[in-house]
Order: C-alpha cells, then structure tokens, then sequence
C-alpha cells in the first residue's frame, strides 16, 4: 500500500547519512513519515511532511490543522490597547522533542476597533505574531490572513485590517534532553526539561475617530517534557 | 555529533495524494486482524492519515 500510493522512502540513505547512521534491511520499503488530512469528504486538504524523519506533527499541532483549537482557559492574557484583548497558549501542556506543537494567539477587538494587517504604508505596524528562537526551540511567524479593505479620510494610501477576532498560530519544535534541534547542540539541559516559549506580539488598533500607540506585547509560555523512548543507538 | 552530509531537501507536493485529490480507498487489518476500510470507518467525517517509521520513540 506504501508503494502504491508513491510513498516509498526513496532518500533513507542519504537521511540516515546525516545522522551518521547505517542502512539496514529493516529500513526498506518504509513510507516518508508524515500526515495527511482528509475532510468530511476524503479530500485531501493537507499534507504534513517533515525533511527529517525525526521531526513529527504532535497530535495538537494536526488538531489544529482540522480547525480543532480550543481556547485553553490558562491562555495568558493581555490587553495594553482599550478594546483589544491578546491571549496566548500553546496547544499542548506538554512537548516531546522534535514535535511541532502549536503557538496560538487570539485577538479580540471590541465594536468599531479594528487593527492592520500588511500591507500598510509606511508609519504604521501591522499585526504580527513571532516566537523568537534560541538554542532549544525553533520558532517562527504566524501567516496573518488578509484583511478587509479600510479607508481612512484624509488619507489616500490602502488599508486592510482585521475586526471581531483573529486566530494565529506559530508551529514550533523543541529540542529535549539528549536531542539536538536541527544539529545544533543544546548548551545545558533544563532542570526537568522546562521550556519556555516566548512569544512577541505586535499591533496597532484604531477606532474609526482614533488610532492608538502602536503594541509590543511579550509573553512566556511554559511546557514541561513528556518521558520518551530513547532511540535504540 | 552530525554527519557533514546534507539532510536531502524533498519536495513533498507531487509525493503520495495531491491536495484536493480524493485520498485513495484503504483497507488493511487493524491491530486484531479485522479489515478496516477507511472510508467507510471515517463515516463522513475529518481524518488524519498518518505514516510513521517507527513506534518505537
């Protein structure tokens, strides 16, 4: 069935290579690890697929991608702009090294607040959601969907900007005790595997009469390490 | 310690079911040996097929 659905690993070599492992008979014939989501329909409307074999999907971060994303009441609030309230939780309580967890972050405005998304002109910030990456976890930036277009008067340029609520994720990757994140050795090990995920959000809302102070809301989120099997060596 | 040898760079697209293909008709033995027929265990609903290589970690 592997084969017949054209997903026969054709690179082990060179993945276990990498590693600086050997090939034997028990990696023939295995599949390019990865997920794929079906709809209510059997369509395909997602692929999941890693480069390397160590790399999974956590069970949270394929959830989400079924539109499965609970707020997590402890969701770390904020709300520095009047009418604007940033939340932020990972979508998982804990992480096993190498899996892509998901980083959520929710916006709600209030009636008549909106906020930009890009593109704006320049002067004005647009939303944006960053996990900033260091030695042990491997972050990124969330897609921020489009907007609406919004005309300011008195000024020509184009706007787009978001209202109601927004829904970001980030999909991140730990390293844990004993695993090395993308080749990079970590420098010390967490006491009890603790990890931190800190997540940089900025905006700028305006109301239909006035615009506030641009934001930068900084927020640390915590997840402790699953005991995992270690990899025969 | 990582070997100098590249991690080889795949590109995923035209590997296995394309997006917005119908995925394929499965049937294979679950864990008891009973034949499991995919979609027809989905029942209409949202499924993750999921390929591993190992159990084992």
């Amino acid at each position: 069935m592997i084969s017949e659905l054209g997903l026969t690993n054709q690179h082990v070599e060179a993945q276990q290579a990498f590693f600086g492992k050997g090939v034997s008979e028990r990696h023939r014939g295995i599949p390019y690890p990865g997920t794929f989501i079906l709809d209510e329909g059997g369509t395909v409307v997602g692929k999941e697929f890693e480069q390397s074999y160590r790399d999974r999907a956590s069970g949270s971060y394929l959830l989400d991608q079924l539109g499965v994303a609970p707020l997590d009441p402890g969701a770390q609030e904020q709300e520095a702009t009047p009418g604007v309230k940033a939340r932020a939780w990972v979508g998982t309580s804990t992480y096993r090294p190498l899996q892509k967890v998901p980083v959520h972050v929710r916006l709600d405005m209030a009636d008549g607040v909106h906020v930009y998304v890009p593109p704006v002109p320049d002067g004005f910030v647009p939303l944006s959601v960053v996990v900033p990456g260091h030695e042990a976890l491997l972050g990124g930036s969330a897609r921020v969907p489009n907007g609406t277009p919004h005309a300011v008067e008195g000024l020509g340029e184009r706007f787009f900007v978001v209202t109601d609520q927004v829904d970001l994720t980030v999909p991140v990757k730990l390293a844990g005790r004993g695993f090395e994140l993308d080749g990079q050795q970590r420098a010390e090990p967490r006491p009890e595997g603790a990890a931190t995920i800190p997540v940089v959000i900025r905006y700028q809302a305006c109301t239909s009469t006035e615009c506030f102070p641009p934001q930068e809301l900084q927020l640390e989120l915590g997840l402790t390490e699953e005991d995992v099997l270690r990899p025969e060596r | 310690m990582t070997d100098q040898t590249a991690l080889p760079v795949i590109d995923f697209t035209n590997i296995g079911p394309a997006l917005g293909e119908s995925f394929p008709d499965i049937h294979l033995p679950n864990q008891n040996g009973t034949m499991i027929d995919l979609h027809e265990a989905r029942a209409n609903r949202p499924a993750l097929v999921v390929f591993h290589r190992s159990a084992g970690w």
